[in-house]
């Protein structure tokens, strides 16, 4: 069938670019940056050796004996002892086999402190969701709603007030309205002792932080525990609406605006059809895949440019504070830890995009075939 | 004289436009009988389409007059609430297709859900109006199956005798047809003037036909129109006209 | 009406009226209006900060009498007067006398004391090296008298550094703790490790430290051993009080006065902004040009990169290079626009391919006219419209994502030029 090849090939060329992503970053870690990895494993051979110091006695020279022999094994296991071409497909190997090795953490982060780098981004997977699909999807319905209401008043007052708003928060980074964010609903609302004020951040109370680590389908079993994670949502939720339901509204605004003046919106008022099925069948529905189109290119921005930093600043445990943990917070930059956040965020990326145009073709007719 | 169908009195429409306004329809009067059709011709520009929107009241944002009486069946349509002519004369009693009508399909509705939308609105069901959409397109030499595409699935030809089968669906006593058959090569186009001559025998259909082509207009029409700068420069019978023109329009 | 003819369309729109619609639009017009500002304020920050800004910033001395996290100046002016401001004492009476082969030199001054908070603290600045690296160091004493009659005596201090602290000296805590139980009778009011110089300003009310308000009368006497009288001038004299709010902006953690590290961040902002633009309508324009002139393969093979770099996560590949090649933000901005031209190319290339086909560009073809020719008389004048709307759309674009990447801790943030980006939350402007 036609629709079918035409999916294989987009899922083909969506493959060939997870490829083409995974490969630049293996060759990059197993050639140019090899030196990093090398210093990395000069430390946590040290660490190690500090550990053994602690618990026996050896002299200087088991000590050396000792150092060769662990850096080369660290070596063997991070594949530095093979040539870089190897190296390079040993790493892919392992990216693809999901065996991405061991974080370096802070131990500070709970319980995922040095533990397999496939868990520590699992845990975090959660967060990112909730925040992200939430705070993605509520915005797209909000503003598109205020944006087609805006269209249909074009030209009012409230129309031009929707497009001023939408020009200011294109303009405001999302880590910014979170930073005031915190500072007016959080830390000053307390100093002014008002009885409700909202967290500082985190993405839920350290009672069941560790439960939400573990098992975060437990705590929405709990009722205590899913409220909490919702008030402790609240704020990050908030910023990411003000800050991205202006540009849908925007958006949606222009692409209603374009469509009601097509001759097939005309013809449908002139067939006596009531306003609110014009609206809704006549130009929110042909609308929907040049919405989706722009969701789609949009998406990547979305994420990595707000939602990223904004779980940072609001300390949500989700990809984006990963990243900056594994960026900032370690001595070195937590490698394992960032390489495989970018393969795994990239892999995400990739299959939203696949959904998103399976979607599209289904709401197009003049693409099925 | 009995009472006419449709009687226009001193219609005007307006337009604002960055160079002032424009009066495409400017004191316009004529009247209709049930069963007869009327052809409106004129140049590009003279107002055509515009008097067609007017009676059906579809117009553009831009407009800021309009003004005059509609009478329909004896009863004033051009000032009642919007939403009392939506219910009881749009389509119901005046339907039309319009000008370039290949673009009036919805690219992402099925022909037959676009045909049968008006009836389930009123109430009708929906394996009734699907067979009333079938004969409908049957009517107009399409094949019954239609009601399963997409309109990109068809040819422009295909689209406007679709829009044409919509139009005649609704029983209308008026169908404004605004350059029907535009588009089309001189077979297709002969096909559906066989076709309207057709169903106004069938239906007792009153047309207002507009259209640049005098002779084509001549075919079909009782009587005969001319439209210039927003006004009706000659009225009269299609012999008349057509044999005997007095406006250098219709000389040309 | 002339009959529509087939063009190239967004949301159904041509990139002409996109252009126009924007710029007559209110996105369009704070768009244009912000890119303006942006100009203005880079050029009046360039025009008044000193050359060698990035250096000053990373200088701890140069910020070291400001206060630390420090919230604006102007916050007094809504809540009233709460916090003490930044005062540097300008109007001090300086008379020098020479006895005994020493020199005593006496400052007065007035402070009014009206706000809840105190100030912080109180340094004597001496601008001469020569000064308080004698062997035998000049010492100061002071008394302040306060507008309940009492007095406090502080000193003798000895003045061996540019900037003596007042309250952290152990002997003027000590003086204060005493004061304070001779008076009051309580003991220990300063805690330990604070500084002794807001409890000059306090009184005990009903077993209570309240705010003593009303005039206070500072003086200071300085004891130099030496004989000559030119030894301390009034240049080289600075008194500053300390405040608990300051500037425009109020400050950070190492006393930076964020409004100019804001002002010097605009030049930044905006040179960035326009490099990274420029980029992409280069790449943008150079494509489009070309896949739109030349059909068949050459413009197929630019389509399928053009589809593809549209497609690349470039984020996470920005995150992953910075941190394996310990990037700048100059490498950063580079790399983002060498992977965003996509979209303006697919949008550039539409547009010609419409333009080459018009009816009057193939009759001009017939007609014998060269590629160039049409190039230059037709397709650059319609374009060039779009190409400033790229740039506009662009910088602000470029500048967002920069202050996203400075956030997350890439790309060499504190090195570059300098100034902290990460204090300059200056994206603000757009
Ligand atoms: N929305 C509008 N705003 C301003 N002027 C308009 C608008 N629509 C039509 N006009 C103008 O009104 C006049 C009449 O237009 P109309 O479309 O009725 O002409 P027409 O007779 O149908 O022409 P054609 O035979 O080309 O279809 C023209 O001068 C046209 O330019
Ligand atoms: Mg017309």
């Amino acid at each position: 069938m036609g629709l079918a090849r035409t999916l294989a090939v987009r899922a083909a060329t969506l493959v060939v670019l997870l490829f083409i992503v995974l490969f630049v970053i293996s060759f990059a870690l197993a050639g140019p940056a090899s030196k990093i990895l090398k210093d990395e494993i000069m430390m946590e051979t040290k660490s190690i050796i500090r550990q053994l110091m602690l618990h026996g006695h050896y002299n200087s020279t088991q000590i050396q004996q000792l150092q060769t022999q662990i850096v080369t094994e660290l070596e063997n296991a991070y594949g530095l002892n093979k040539p870089p071409a190897i190296r390079t497909l040993y790493i892919m190997y392992n990216m693809i086999v999901f065996n991405w090795g061991y974080a370096y953490f802070p131990s500070e982060y709970g319980n995922v402190g040095g533990g397999k780098v496939v868990d520590i981004i699992l845990s975090a997977l959660p967060g990112t969701i909730l925040l992200d699909t939430f705070g993605i999807l509520l915005s797209a319905f909000i503003g598109i709603e205020i944006g087609l209401r805006s269209a249909l008043k074009y030209g009012s007052k409230s129309d031009r007030a929707v497009m001023y708003y939408a020009a200011l928060s294109n303009g405001i980074p999302q880590w910014w309205l979170g930073i005031v964010m915190l500072l007016v609903f959080s830390f000053y609302l307390a100093q002014i002792h008002s009885p409700i004020y909202f967290p500082t951040g985190g993405i839920i109370s350290p009672r069941y932080y560790e439960l939400w680590l573990t098992d975060p389908i437990k705590v929405f079993a709990i009722p205590q525990a899913a409220l909490d994670l919702l008030w402790h949502l609240i704020l990050p939720l908030v910023t990411v609406l003000i800050i991205n339901i202006g540009g849908w509204a925007y958006f949606a605004r222009t692409v209603v605006l374009n469509i009601s003046q097509e001759d097939f919106v005309t013809f449908a008022k002139i067939k006596g059809l009531p306003e609110g099925h014009v609206v809704n069948r006549y130009i929110l529905r042909p609308a929907a895949p040049s919405i989706l189109t722009s969701v789609f290119i949009t998406i990547p921005f979305i994420i990595f440019g707000g939602f990223l930093v904004t779980e940072m600043v609001f300390h949500w445990w989700g990809l984006g504070y990963v990243y900056n943990i594994a960026i900032v917070q370690s001595p070195t930059p937590d490698l394992p830890v960032v390489v495989a956040l970018t393969y795994a965020s990239t892999l995400l990326y990739i299959v939203i995009i696949f959904i998103m145009e399976i979607v599209y073709i289904m709401l197009d007719p003049r693409l099925r075939e | 004289m009995g009472m006419a169908l449709l009687e226009v009195r001193n219609a005007r429409l307006y337009y604002a436009t960055t160079k002032g306004i424009v009066k495409a329809v400017d004191n316009v009067s004529f009247e209709l009988n049930e069963g007869e059709t009327l052809a409106v011709v004129g140049e590009s520009g003279s107002g055509k389409s515009t008097l067609a929107k007017l009676l059906v009241r579809v117009w553009e944002r831009n407009v800021t007059l309009v003004d005059g009486e509609v009478y329909l069946d004896g009863k004033e349509i051009l000032h009642i609430p919007e939403e009392e002519f939506r219910k009881e004369i749009r389509w119901k009693k005046i339907a039309m297709v319009p000008q370039a009508s290949m673009n009036a399909l919805n690219p992402v509705i099925k022909i037959g859900d676009q045909m049968i939308e008006p009836l389930l609105l009123q109430g009708t069901n929906k394996d009734e109006a699907l067979k009333m959409a079938m004969d409908a397109l049957e009517s107009v030499g399409l094949p019954r199956d239609l009601v399963n595409r997409y309109p990109h699935q068809l040819s422009g030809g295909m689209k406007q005798r679709v829009i044409i089968a919509m139009s005649i669906m609704a029983h209308p006593k008026v169908v404004i047809l605004d350059e029907p058959t535009s588009a089309l090569d001189v077979i297709t186009q002969a096909n559906i003037m066989n076709l309207l001559k057709k169903l106004k025998w069938e239906y007792k259909l009153s047309y207002i036909f507009v259209t640049h082509d005098l002779a084509l207009a001549s075919e079909l029409a009782d009587s005969i129109a001319i439209m210039y700068a927003g006004k009706m420069v000659e009225i009269g019978g299609a012999e008349d006209i057509y044999g005997n023109p007095s406006h250098p329009y219709t000389q040309a | 009406m002339a009959r529509k003819q087939r063009e190239f369309r967004i949301l159904g729109m041509t990139p002409s009226e996109i252009v126009r619609e924007f710029f007559s639009s209110g996105t369009g017009k704070v768009a244009a209006a912000l890119f303006i500002v942006l100009i203005v304020v880079s050029v009046y920050a360039l025009v008044t900060l000193p050359p060698n800004f990035a250096r000053v910033w990373n200088n701890p001395k140069y910020w070291q009498l400001n206060p630390q996290y420090a919230p604006p100046a102007w916050i007094d002016s809504i809540m009233g007067p709460v916090y003490s401001p930044q005062i540097y004492v300008n109007d001090y009476t300086f008379t020098v006398q020479h006895q005994d082969g020493v020199t005593y030199i006496t400052v007065t001054f007035n402070v009014n004391y009206e706000y809840d908070k105190p100030w912080n603290e109180i340094f004597i600045v001496i601008n001469n090296p020569a000064i308080y690296s004698m062997s035998q160091p000049p010492v100061v004493s002071i008394t302040i008298y306060r507008p309940d009659g009492s007095k406090i005596t502080l000193g003798p201090l000895p003045i061996n550094t540019r900037v003596t602290t007042l309250g952290v000296s152990p002997e003027v805590v000590s003086q204060v703790n005493l004061f304070y139980s001779e008076e009051y009778h309580i003991s220990d009011v300063v805690p330990t490790g604070s500084s002794a110089t807001p409890y000059l300003f306090y009184t005990v009310d009903d077993g209570k430290l309240v705010p003593l308000k009303g005039p206070y009368r500072f003086t200071m006497v300085f004891y130099v051993f030496s004989q000559n009288s030119s030894v301390i001038n009034r240049k080289d004299l600075e008194i500053v009080l300390q405040g608990q709010i300051y500037g425009l902006m109020g400050t950070d953690n190492e006393g930076h006065d964020l409004w100019l590290g804001l002002l010097a961040g605009f030049p930044i902002d905006l040179a960035v902004g326009l490099l990274s633009a420029l980029i992409i309508v280069v790449i943008a324009v150079i494509i489009g040009i070309v896949a739109g002139f030349y059909s068949g393969l050459i413009d197929e093979a630019l389509m399928r990169l053009t589809d593809f770099v549209i497609l690349l996560p470039a984020f996470p590949l920005l995150i992953v290079f910075s941190v394996l090649f310990g990037w700048s933000i100059w490498d950063a901005v580079i790399f983002l626009a060498i992977v965003s031209w996509g979209a303006s190319a697919r949008i550039i290339r539409a547009m010609i391919m419409q333009i080459r086909n018009a009816q009057y560009i193939e009759s001009a073809v017939i007609a014998g006219a060269s590629r160039m020719w049409i190039l230059r008389n037709h397709i650059l004048p319609q374009i060039i419209p779009f190409i400033l709307y790229l740039l506009v759309t662009n910088v602000p674009g470029a500048i967002l994502t920069l202050s996203s990447i400075n956030f997350l801790g890439l790309a060499g943030s504190d090195t570059q030029h300098g100034v902290h980006y990460s204090t300059t939350p200056m994206s603000l402007a757009h």
